[in-house]
């Protein structure tokens, strides 16, 4: 794999971009520009200036149309491929390997060298969901192995000391949120992440390597499957709200939103992204146990089926696949959208089994843990390749250590935040 | 079935918690999982270290006094039903059963919040929606290209 990398960088540009995930170095080289704007996006906010040091994991990544190098001949055996997609002749203690068969799409990971690969037959064939959740593999692969497994739930918080339902006045919350069209290509904070976008060649997060083509950068709309929308600037910031007089939490925290497909968990984190809470995830992010239970952000993506885009109007001028939205899902970059309100990271609180209740209010009751568990593993495991008893542990751990609470999501999308907000309060008095 | 049977998670292909009263089981093989209520938590702590019917019933006995009768039906038919299932499997002949007892801090996750000490028959639950999810489009051929393909839907 690493030699055919080689010779597809010898095609074409070799292109670096360094991430920092949850104090992780790791080093992203692309074969030629062609995956960046469809695999950065849902990164971007992870970006680091430059290599600070050596990277822990360097993944090489291409893709077969763009530079016309072919992968190395695979003889696959149907009955030696696992049902999560193991390819389980070439995988053993050092090497994982596994297949995806909807995108055509292989990854593999040396945990020896921490050196991985990503291959995919054509850049324009990526889903949303791999949109969304780029490199998911290989990245779960080499960050379970640190404490840092991937794992299936949404996640949401709030900032110490503010309300769960306000909606920061633009500019006035704390030193992050710049208007709307004042330099949309710069971060106002301090030692931001720089952003993945034009112009060309301003962009410090991702640099060729000696040697290479210019051809780097290449505009997100150039991109046959990446189309902003005509006009408006990604980073629009919903109207001010009022603020309905919530009492201020005294410390940040987050839920983790937990349920299987059609719980209402990627609503309910629409719901409190739209009313100004701290974002992570709508349904992946990374769980770290040590010291304190903790989710980081590893995607900024939130995704929208049709009704919910109906659902939610203020985030539809940030939607950046307006084409693909009422046929996939619409997909927002948060980072994008509203920086101020992505947490890369925030102390776990409770977690938060959801169901739709059919009601319009929405409720939160303790449950038993073994429920919300059995959720979270299951929906969490089942998909993953090589998710095994280690994850499953430290899952049981987290339910061990912070409350558990049903949540009944209302229709009255207003009532949704209020519940999240409510159970981390009631977690803290616990 | 014999008494003297070693029995022990089938594992790496099985992944198992008990937490509040109720074992969580992942078979990552088919995609099936399930959830272990009842004294069902309390026997697989013991057959997770890999043992015997026998020491079990023995173990049960000491422990539900009241229910002694009750319990040799009840152990067989929930140790077949995990057999059939493949969460356990036969341990080699020259295994050495271990003597079953759960830690103190096991305890705490072996039994319910609503349940006691009582004896209650071990129940096996099985759920397959993940598994039909997965299973919903399998892979079934390779490709001209060498690629492992999904069928398409026959028309």
């Amino acid at each position: 794999m690493e030699e055919t990398f080689l010779k597809a960088t010898g095609a074409c540009a070799r292109l670096e971009t360094h991430l920092r995930i949850a104090g992780h170095a790791v080093r992203l080289c692309f074969a030629g520009p062609a995956l960046m704007p469809l695999l950065l996006p849902a990164l971007e906010h992870l970006l680091a200036p430059s290599a600070q040091g050596p990277p822990g994991l360097t993944v090489h990544i291409r893709d077969e149309e763009s530079t016309g190098v072919r992968l190395p001949p695979v003889s696959w055996k149907l009955d030696r491929i696992g049902l999560r997609g193991e390819a389980l002749d070439y995988s053993d203690d050092r090497f994982l390997t596994a297949v995806q068969t909807d995108v055509k799409a292989l990854s593999m990971l040396d945990r020896q060298r921490g050196v991985a690969s990503y291959w995919v037959a054509r850049g324009e064939d990526l889903p949303v969901y791999e949109r969304a959740a780029p490199l998911k593999t290989v990245l779960h692969w080499w960050l379970r192995e640190r404490g840092l497994p991937m794992i299936h739930a949404g996640a949401v918080g709030t900032a110490a000391g503010t309300s769960p339902r306000i909606h920061s006045p633009v500019g006035a919350s704390p030193g992050v949120h710049s208007p709307v069209g004042a330099n949309p290509g710069v971060r106002p904070t301090a030692g931001a992440s720089p952003r993945i976008h034009p112009p060309v060649g301003a962009n410090p997060g991702v640099r060729p390597t000696a040697g290479t083509s210019p051809r780097i950068h290449p505009p997100v709309g150039a991109s046959p499957s990446v189309r902003p929308t005509a006009g408006t600037s990604p980073r629009i910031h919903p109207p001010v709200g009022a603020n309905p007089g919530v009492r201020p939490i005294p410390e940040e925290g987050a839920v983790l939103l937990v349920g299987q497909t059609g719980a209402g968990k990627s609503t309910a984190a629409l719901a409190c992204l739209d009313a100004g809470m701290r974002y992570l995830s709508d349904d992946r992010c990374l769980l770290a146990l040590e010291p304190e239970p903790r989710v980081h952000c590893i995607y900024n993506a939130a995704k929208l089926r049709p009704e919910q885009m109906r659902r939610f109007p203020r985030l539809l001028p940030a939607v950046r696949n307006p084409g693909e939205a009422e046929t996939e899902k619409a997909l927002v970059f948060v980072n994008e959208y509203a920086p101020e309100r992505l947490a890369p990271s925030l102390p776990v609180r409770a977690v938060l089994l959801a169901r739709v209740s059919g009601k319009s209010g929405t409720s939160v009751e303790p449950v038993s843990p073994a429920p919300v568990l059995r959720e979270l593993a299951v929906s969490s495991m089942i998909y993953q390749p090589g998710m095994a008893r280690d994850e499953l542990r430290m899952m049981a751990d987290l339910v061990r250590r912070v409350p558990c609470y049903r949540i009944h999501l209302g229709s009255d999308l207003e009532s949704v935040p209020r519940g999240v907000a409510q159970a981390i309060e009631e977690s803290m008095h616990e | 079935m014999s008494a003297e049977t070693v029995y022990g998670v089938n594992a790496p292909r099985v992944a198992h918690e008990t937490i509040d009263g109720e074992t969580i089981l992942i078979d990552f093989e088919s995609g099936a999982y399930y959830s272990i209520r009842g004294t069902g938590p309390f026997i697989w702590s013991l057959l997770s270290g890999g043992t015997t019917a026998a020491k079990i019933e023995e173990v049960l006995a000491r422990r539900y006094p009241e229910a002694r009768e009750a319990l040799p039906a009840a152990l067989e038919a929930f140790l077949a039903e995990l057999e059939r299932e493949e969460l356990v499997a036969r341990l080699p002949e020259n295994a050495h059963p271990s003597d079953p007892s759960p830690s103190p801090a096991d305890e705490k996750d072996l039994l319910s919040r609503e349940e006691g000490l009582a004896f209650s028959p071990p129940i096996l639950e099985k759920y397959t929606d993940m598994q039909d999810l997965l299973l919903l489009d399998p892979i079934h051929e390779v490709g001209e290209e060498g690629w492992p393909m999904r069928k398409p839907p026959a028309r």
